[in-house]
Formats: structure tokens, C-alpha cells, sequence
């Protein structure tokens, strides 16, 4: 082997070395996950999917929910063009679980700056959890192009 | 139309000679038809730059009102659905690969000269559909990637969306043509000594390329088929509301969109690797890793469309799975950029527009394949996902990437297309204008998307923070919209009065050099027969060998080889002008109209056009390749492969893939299907005959192709008419069976088993009956004194489609009605 290529070859051997163990340390220590989605609303074949996901747990009562001392759920409704609620007030340092899913076309939900980044399925629920270390005000923004309104369509998260 | 072909007289003007306006419509010169694809992309390629010189103005100041948000909408719509579907394709797989490859290879024309023509008709009718919005409804405004279920009538009823289906599947069937034919024409039509391992590296580029897009455009006509009927047909393949995901659309558009990206990419690449080696003076470095590396993109482009969904919940294995799948790519995309560097390296080198453009790609391009690795990285992904680092990956990679190489060939190829020499000076300002203006616009865009801004906003507020990166992108798209002006008057004025090009301009290495600027109709007078790599400077230099040879000659071009231009000795068949393939896109596309409008007599008048116009094309005969004499002479190193059954093989190729999406459809759906009669309403001793008659079918088709090759043409007949009576019992106990559902209860608007089971056995019910038409007129054709034992091809091409079709028969009828039975057992 050419003399580069030994050193080419050690180079690259040691920067996947360093991407692998930043990628263990991401997950095992920063708690980063890629979401997954289990949870569908169930709809009688031709019945109307908005009502089906106002009648079911949890997105018959949205908003924010203490469900531990530290523990927080937030079930978000996203319909063309708002989020319901669009205020949410938050304690920093909370693990807060977000729910979310979409009465009628695919939406999107980012809150820029964190690691949330969800496309929200009609007829799916999409979750995530996240820990806001930082008190401050954030936006959580529809970035799923979903019609006319798509660049209305955002929400406050208040961290306090 | 149907003229003998005529031998060409030996004083022959050059192929842009001639002809007149009908000339050009009825042509089917593979040069001709390239030149056409041209003029129309660089036509669509303003539209498309000025669609995004106003997203630009729109975005310059925050809570902007230039537009309005629908016409934003429609623009970045049509923005990213022109330069994808009707420049960066057109004048990738149109005009360069239709220009050039023949050349390449040492062909006289394409595979198919006709289906060629039908091939730009019908792109230019699609591109003219989408457009159609511009007196009639709006453009459409749902992006180009037009996800699900935005795409509804219910949430989008205007005409726009209905133009953009029926124009994306028009341009679906025009590509997919061309395809077969590339591939065909590569696989059956080298010249002699043009070894695979011989063949220039733009020509592997584009054989790959017609591979991927055999294989990937079905999945997108399924996608659209399931639009369309949804559309039009009140189903509901994506509608949540039945239980339907519109994730579906998802799965289907990235199985088609990712391989597009390669389908767009590996020309560029090929293109690439043409302009350094001959710009260095060196043969191009690591030949064959360049090829295999191709093969292997194209192969690992199948496995990694997930990697456009981590946003959508697909779960940690799907993601990670789809991960590793997308950054093996970096590997043989990172062998091919040090190939490329290796290949300059030491060179001797000449500083020409192309190659300025060659090398810039090289940058922009590792740029585009870096941000692209980290797409790939799912956790990385999530921060990026819709947002506007994304558009500035894909920039990066499709102009970047792409269209530096587009410009770079038009450098390249340019004298040998139009005759003349484009302007250096002009060349090089366009370059460093582009440099600028593209990187200016684009670059911060990586930034943007940090920060928070999302793709496909129409405006933003005030105290975001993004207004100062925004205004230096919008003066930057217009520096490099004054790079495209500059190349538009390049052309337009090399075009009147440029400097003459002579045939070699650049001292190429590829055969297309060998011949005149612009080439004669017939492209090469005799037949070259090739003796190495770089078959050209092996020609010229006379010396062959993998270390190549122009690095001894630097600076010394050698006359051209006198034999490649003399004037042909002998008569040369060329394919007969057609107006056919004109009336068939003029066919398709008052169908489509039709459709959209909802006027049933303009889909049956459009349907008729279509199908005589195909019926009169076949049999308008003798016409190219199909004598032996015109095989042998234009396919000397086929190998015996005759090139309608190599393009028969290829079709059912990509059928594989069409119904094996619409198979994959209806597993799932049936699987989430609620209420209804669902799948037990079956009759399975029902089918189960017609599936026999379909069986038997096949056997007497065996026995028909057995007896004319045995020059038995009355047997032949009868067993034909076996074959044809057999299929008409299988189609109607479908058209019963399909009419007891309906009175039961079960249509194709009913639920999930519905529409997928309709769909699926539809669709395969529309093969067999195409398959009977296609019996019945070999059968009427055989009452010809002509047709004898010479002709039992014809009779074979329709026995392989006849057999296809019952497999896809069996395998459905396993899938749905048998495996069925075992499940409710």
C-alpha cells in the first residue's frame, strides 16, 4: 500500500470511530431517540376524521398535563392553518411528552433549536419527548408545506 | 409515411439540413429529435429561473406581499417540478444522452427511431399540461413532491392538481420510452469492438440510468394512477377517514424520487467524466471502479428512500436501517470524486469553459454529498427535516452537482451539435458568475435551516433574525440569473455567427469527434471499429493501452484519420421519417384533456388517435432494424439479441416493478381494511376456472409459436385463435365476477379491500385485454402472403407478453384469492 493510503486509511478508520461513539453518546447519554408512531385514531370507514380525533383520548381535552412531578404530556391538535392550543406553558427542566396529530392534511411540527421535528399523519399520532433546559420563548412552526396558510401556521411554547 | 426507406444520396448535407417544418415533425433522427428536446428545456429553463427570481423577491424583506401566498405557492410548485421534470431530465436523458451515446458507440441511430420521436412529443405535451394552469384554473400548488392528502379533491378542488397528475403521467411514459430504448440501443447496437468494458463512461452512465428508470417510474404511475383515481374516481387511497395512510404516497414517491435523484445525478457524472480526462490530456483514472461504482449507486438507490420519511415515525429499526443504507452511497460516490481529482491530477491541463465547469462541479458537488451524509444520520436528519438546509443539500447536488456538469457538456458538446464554437470569454464570465451567484444563494441557506426556517414558507417575521441572509440570497439568484442570461445570448449568437467548429475541436477521445461538425444524417460513413478504450485517440495516436496516450502528444493534435470522414461507398438505410409518433402524444394528451374536463367524447377521440396512430405505426413496415440485412448492418456486435425482443424484455422488466407496487398495495390495505364484505366475498372455484382457462391459454400459445416456426400456418392460426377464445373466457368471468361484487356491494369507492382489489385485478384484466388485441391482430396480420416462418418473431413478442401476463396471473391469484381462503381457515 502507497504511503497515502496507509494514512488516508487511519484517518478514516478514526473518524468512524468518532462518529460511532458520538452517535452512543447521543443516544445513551442525551437521551436522543428518533420518533416512532404506534398510536392511529380509529375512524368508522367514511365517518369524519376531525370528529373521531376530538372524541378520543387524549385530543378530547388538549393542552398541557402534569403527570408527574416532573413529568409533563402535551396533546396538540393541528388543523389548517393553527395549533390547538397555541400557547403552551412549560417549566424548564420538565421531561414533557408531546402528542400531536392532524384533523385533516399532513402537517408538520418543529421547534427550532431542540430536537423536535415530527410530520404529523392524518389518522397517526406522532410522539416525542423532550427536556427544555433553557427558560425562554419558543416557536413551534407547521413545516409540512399544508396549503395556503403554511406559513401562518405556528404556535408559542413558553418556557419559564 | 410509409415509404420504402431511402438510400441516402452519398453527397449528404449535414443532419440540421432540410426537410422544412414537416421535416422536423416527422423526424425520427435520434440528432433531430435531441436538438428538438434542447429548444424546449431552454425554453422551460427561463420559465423555471424566473419562477425563482420572484420566490427570491418575495422572500427579500420579512411580511413581504410582492405575491400572494397562492401564487408563491404555485410558484415554488412549478419551480421544482419544471427544473426536475422539464430541463435537468430533458437535457440530461433528451439531448445529451440522445446527441451523444449514439455517437459514442458507433451507432447510425437509436433503437427505436420512432418510439424516440413519441418519447420528445410526449414530454413536450406533459410539460405543456403542467403549464395549462397558466390561462385555466392556477398552476399547481402543492409541491413538486405533491404530498398526500393535501393532494385531495377535497382539499385542493381546482384543475391545477388534475394538470399536474395527467402531465406527470404523460412525461412518466415519455421517459420511460426512453428508457427502453437507451437501454436497447446500448445493450444490441455497439459498434464493432465496443466491448462493455470499452464503452466511454457517459455511455455506462446512461445504460445505469435507463436501468433506474425502468424500474423507478412505475412505483410514481402507481402513486399518480392512485391519485388520479381518488381524484377523479371518488376512492380513497389516501384518506385517513377509511382507514387509508397517506404515508402511502410517501413510500410510493420516494421509491420513484430517490433513484430520480440518481436518474438526474449519474448522466451528470458520465458527463464528467467525458470533459476532465480529455481537458487533463489523460485517460480517465480507475475505469473500471468508475463503472462499478455506478452499478453499486444504482443499486443501493432502492434500498434508501425511507431516508426522506424519519419525520414520519417509521420506529428506530426502519431508520437506522435506512440510515446505513443511505450513507453506504458516500462509498462509491466518494470513489468516484477521487477518481475524478486523480484523473486531473498531473495532467496537462486546458483551461476551457468546459473544463472550468468540470472542475467546479467537483466542488459544489462534495459540498452537496457532504450535507448529504448528514441527512442520513437520522438523529442529525430530525434537526434538519423541511427545513431550509435541505434546500440548500439539494441545491447544492442538483446545481451544484447537476447542472454544472449540464453546462460544462453544453460547453463541450456544443460545436459538435450546432457546428459552431461558443464564445470563451462569455463562457468564463457565465462560469464566475455562476460561482457566485450560486454559492451566495445557496450557501446561506445551510444557516437559515439551523436557525429555524422552514422549506416552503411564502414569508416570515420581522424579528426572526433571518432577514439580512435572505436579502444577500436574493442578490446573489440574480447574479446568477445574469449567468443565464449571459449563456442564452452565448448561444443565440454563436448560433448566428460563430466561429466554425471544426470536427475535432478539442482533441477528443470518443467517436463522436470523428465525424463532421454537425454530423451527417447517417453519423458515421463506415462503421468504426473500435480497438480500445478512448477509441478515438487510439485511432488517432495509434496506440493503445490502459496508460493511454495523449499525455506523450501534449500540444500536438494529429490530423483526423482521412477514412472517418470520406463519403460513404455504399447506400446507407436510414428510418423513414414518421408523423405517427406526433398523433400519438397529440392522442394521449386530448385524452388527458378530456379527462381533466370531464368530456368523455375527448377521452374516446383522444383514445382513437392513439390507437390507430399505434396501429398504423406498426404496421408501417419495412422500417429500421426490422430487415436482417439493416440488423446487420446497424448492430454489428448485437450478439443475436434482436433488438424489438430486448426491448420487449426490458418493458417487462419495469411491468415487474408496476405490478408489484400494486400488489404491495393491496397486502397492506387489505391487512387495515374495516367492515365491508372484504376479501370473503371471493369465489375461489369460480376463478379457479377461468385461472385454468388462462393456464391453458399459455400452452396453446407454445403450440402456436411451435407451428409457424415449423412454417405450419394454419395450425398456427387455430392455435391462436385457442390462444385468443381462452382469454376472452378469463376476461369474462372477470367482467361477471366484477359485476356480482358490485351488486353485492362492493365497489371500488367502498373501502380499502375495494379499491385495491379492483385495482390490481383492473389492472391486470386491461393487460389481458391488451394482450387479446395484440393475439388478434398477429392473427389477422398472418392472413398476409408475407407472413411465414421469417415473421414467428412477431409472433414470439406476443407470446412473451401472453406469457407475463399469466404469471402476474398466478401470483394473483395465489396473493388474493387463495392465500385468502388460508388465512379465514
Amino acid at each position: 500500500m502507497d504511503r497515502f493510503e496507509k494514512i488516508f486509511f487511519g484517518i478514516s478508520v478514526v473518524m468512524l470511530a468518532l462518529f460511532l461513539c458520538a452517535l452512543f453518546y447521543a443516544s445513551a447519554a442525551m437521551h436522543v431517540h428518533v420518533q416512532s408512531s404506534q398510536e392511529v385514531i380509529s375512524v368508522k370507514p367514511g365517518g369524519n376524521l376531525a370528529m373521531a380525533v376530538l372524541t378520543t383520548a387524549p385530543f378530547n381535552n388538549p393542552g398541557v398535563k402534569q403527570i408527574g412531578p416532573h413529568d409533563y404530556e402535551v396533546d396538540i391538535i393541528a388543523q389548517a392553518w393553527t395549533f390547538y392550543p397555541s400557547e403552551i406553558k412549560l417549566p424548564a427542566g420538565a421531561n414533557v411528552e408531546f402528542k400531536a396529530t392532524s384533523v385533516d392534511v399532513t402537517h408538520g411540527f418543529l421547534i427550532p433549536g431542540t430536537l423536535i421535528n415530527m410530520m404529523l399523519i392524518p389518522g397517526q399520532v406522532s410522539i416525542t419527548h423532550y427536556r427544555f433546559e433553557h427558560a425562554g420563548t419558543y416557536l413551534l412552526l407547521c413545516h409540512e408545506y399544508c396549503g395556503r396558510g403554511h406559513h401562518t401556521m405556528f404556535a408559542k411554547v413558553e418556557v419559564q | 409515411m410509409a415509404a420504402q426507406p431511402k438510400p441516402l444520396p452519398i453527397e449528404t448535407p449535414n443532419y440540421l439540413q432540410g426537410g422544412g417544418l414537416i421535416g422536423w415533425l416527422t423526424t425520427v433522427d435520434h440528432k433531430r429529435v435531441a436538438v428538438l428536446y434542447a429548444l424546449s428545456a431552454f425554453v422551460f429553463m427561463a420559465i423555471g429561473g424566473i419562477e425563482a427570481m420572484l420566490i427570491r423577491i418575495q422572500l427579500w424583506s420579512p411580511e413581504n406581499h410582492f405575491l400572494t401566498a397562492g401564487v408563491y405557492n404555485q410558484l415554488f410548485t412549478m419551480h421544482g417540478t419544471t427544473m426536475i421534470f422539464l430541463v435537468v431530465m430533458p437535457l440530461e436523458i433528451g439531448f445529451f444522452s440522445n446527441f451523444v451515446m449514439p455517437l459514442q458507440i458507433g451507432a447510425r441511430d437509436v433503437a427505436f427511431p420512432r418510439l424516440n420521436a413519441m418519447s420528445f412529443w410526449l414530454a413536450l405535451a406533459g410539460g405543456i399540461f403542467l403549464h395549462l394552469g397558466w390561462i385555466w384554473g392556477g398552476l399547481p400548488d402543492a409541491g413538486w413532491f405533491g404530498y398526500a392528502n393535501l393532494t385531495e379533491r377535497y382539499f385542493s378542488p381546482g384543475l391545477n392538481l388534475d394538470f399536474w397528475v395527467v402531465g406527470l403521467l404523460i412525461l412518466g411514459v415519455s421517459t420511460l420510452a426512453s428508457g427502453l430504448n437507451f437501454f436497447v440501443t446500448i445493450v444490441a447496437m455497439r459498434a464493432k469492438g465496443m466491448s462493455y468494458m470499452r464503452m466511454p463512461m457517459f455511455v455506462w452512465a446512461v445504460l445505469i440510468t435507463s436501468i433506474l428508470i425502468l424500474i423507478a417510474f412505475p412505483p410514481l404511475t402507481v402513486g399518480l394512477v392512485f391519485l388520479l383515481l381518488d381524484r377523479f374516481f371518488g376512492t380513497h387511497f389516501y384518506v385517513a377517514a377509511y382507514g387509508a395512510t397517506p404515508i402511502l404516497w410517501q413510500h410510493l414517491f420516494w421509491l420513484f424520487g430517490h433513484p430520480e435523484v440518481y436518474i438526474m445525478a449519474l448522466p451528470a457524472f458520465g458527463m464528467i467524466s467525458e470533459i476532465l480526462p480529455v481537458f487533463s490530456r489523460k485517460p480517465l483514472f480507475g475505469y473500471p471502479m468508475m463503472a462499478y461504482s455506478i452499478i453499486l449507486i444504482a443499486f443501493l438507490s432502492y434500498g434508501v428512500w425511507g431516508h426522506h420519511m424519519f419525520a414520519t415515525g417509521m420506529g428506530p429499526v426502519a431508520d437506522s436501517a435506512f440510515a446505513i443504507t443511505s450513507m453506504l452511497i458516500a462509498i462509491p460516490t466518494g470513489i468516484k470524486v477521487f477518481s475524478w481529482l486523480a484523473t486531473v491530477w498531473g495532467g496537462s491541463l486546458r483551461m476551457t469553459t468546459a473544463f472550468y465547469f468540470g472542475l467546479g462541479f467537483i466542488l459544489e458537488f462534495t459540498i452537496g454529498g457532504l450535507s448529504g451524509v448528514m441527512h442520513a444520520t437520522a438523529p442529525v436528519d430530525l434537526q434538519q427535516t423541511d427545513s431550509y438546509f435541505v434546500v440548500a443539500h439539494f441545491h447544492y447536488v442538483l446545481f451544484g452537482g447537476v447542472m454544472f456538469a449540464i453546462l460544462g457538456a453544453i460547453y463541450y458538446w456544443w460545436p459538435k451539435v450546432t457546428g459552431r464554437m461558443l464564445s470563451e470569454r462569455l463562457g468564463k464570465l457565465q462560469f464566475w458568475l455562476t460561482v457566485i451567484g450560486f454559492n451566495g444563494t445557496f450557501f446561506p441557506m445551510h444557516f437559515l435551516g439551523m436557525w429555524g426556517m422552514p422549506r416552503r414558507i411564502y414569508t416570515y417575521g420581522a424579528g426572526l433574525g433571518w432577514t439580512s441572509l435572505n436579502q444577500l440570497e436574493t442578490v446573489s439568484a440574480f447574479i446568477l440569473g445574469l449567468a443565464f442570461l449571459v449563456m442564452y445570448y452565448n448561444l443565440i449568437k454563436s448560433t448566428l455567427s460563430g466561429e466554425k467548429a471544426s470536427a475535432d475541436p478539442w482533441d477528443g477521445r470518443s467517436l463522436e469527434w470523428s465525424i463532421a461538425s454537425p454530423p451527417p444524417a447517417y453519423n458515421f460513413a463506415h462503421v468504426p471499429e473500435v480497438r480500445g478504450r478512448d477509441a478515438y485517440w487510439v485511432m488517432k495516436y495509434g496506440r493503445a493501452g490502459s496508460r493511454g496516450v495523449a499525455m506523450f502528444v501534449a500540444g500536438q493534435v494529429p490530423p483526423v484519420p482521412e477514412s472517418m470522414q470520406a463519403p460513404p461507398t455504399e447506400p446507407i438505410h436510414m428510418p423513414a421519417p414518421s408523423i405517427f409518433p406526433l398523433f400519438i402524444a397529440l392522442g394521449l394528451s386530448i385524452a388527458g384533456a378530456g379527462l381533466v374536463m370531464g368530456l368523455w367524447r375527448l377521452i374516446i377521440l383522444g383514445g382513437v388517435t392513439l390507437f390507430t396512430s399505434a396501429v398504423a405505426m406498426g404496421f408501417e413496415y419495412p422500417s429500421y432494424g426490422q430487415e436482417p440485412h439493416d440488423l446487420e448492418e446497424i448492430a454489428p456486435s448485437s450478439g443475436g439479441i434482436d433488438l424489438r425482443k430486448a426491448g420487449l424484455w426490458a418493458f417487462l422488466g419495469s411491468e415487474c416493478v408496476f405490478f408489484a407496487s400494486l400488489i404491495a398495495t393491496y397486502v397492506v390495505y387489505k391487512s387495515r381494511n374495516v367492515g365491508g364484505p372484504g376479501a370473503g366475498i371471493l369465489e375461489i372455484p369460480l376463478t379457479s376456472v377461468s385461472t385454468f382457462a388462462l393456464l391453458m391459454s399459455s400452452l396453446a400459445m407454445v403450440l402456436a409459436l411451435n407451428a409457424i416456426q415449423q412454417n405450419k400456418k394454419n395450425m398456427m392460426r387455430l392455435w391462436l385463435a385457442v390462444t385468443i377464445s381462452l382469454g376472452l373466457v378469463f376476461l369474462g368471468v372477470e367482467a361477471y365476477e366484477f359485476a356480482h361484487f358490485y351488486h353485492q356491494g362492493l365497489a371500488m369507492q367502498t373501502d380499502l379491500f375495494g379499491q385495491s382489489f379492483f385495482t390490481l385485478v383492473g389492472f391486470h384484466g386491461f393487460h389481458v385485454s391488451v394482450g387479446v388485441l395484440w393475439l388478434a391482430t398477429v392473427w389477422f396480420a398472418s392472413f398476409s402472403p408475407k407472413f411465414d416462418k421469417s415473421r414467428a418473431l412477431s409472433v414470439e413478442m406476443a407470446g412473451l407478453y401472453w406469457h407475463f401476463v399469466d404469471i402476474v396471473w398466478v401470483i394473483i391469484f395465489t396473493l388474493v384469492y387463495l392465500m385468502q381462503q388460508v388465512k379465514g381457515a
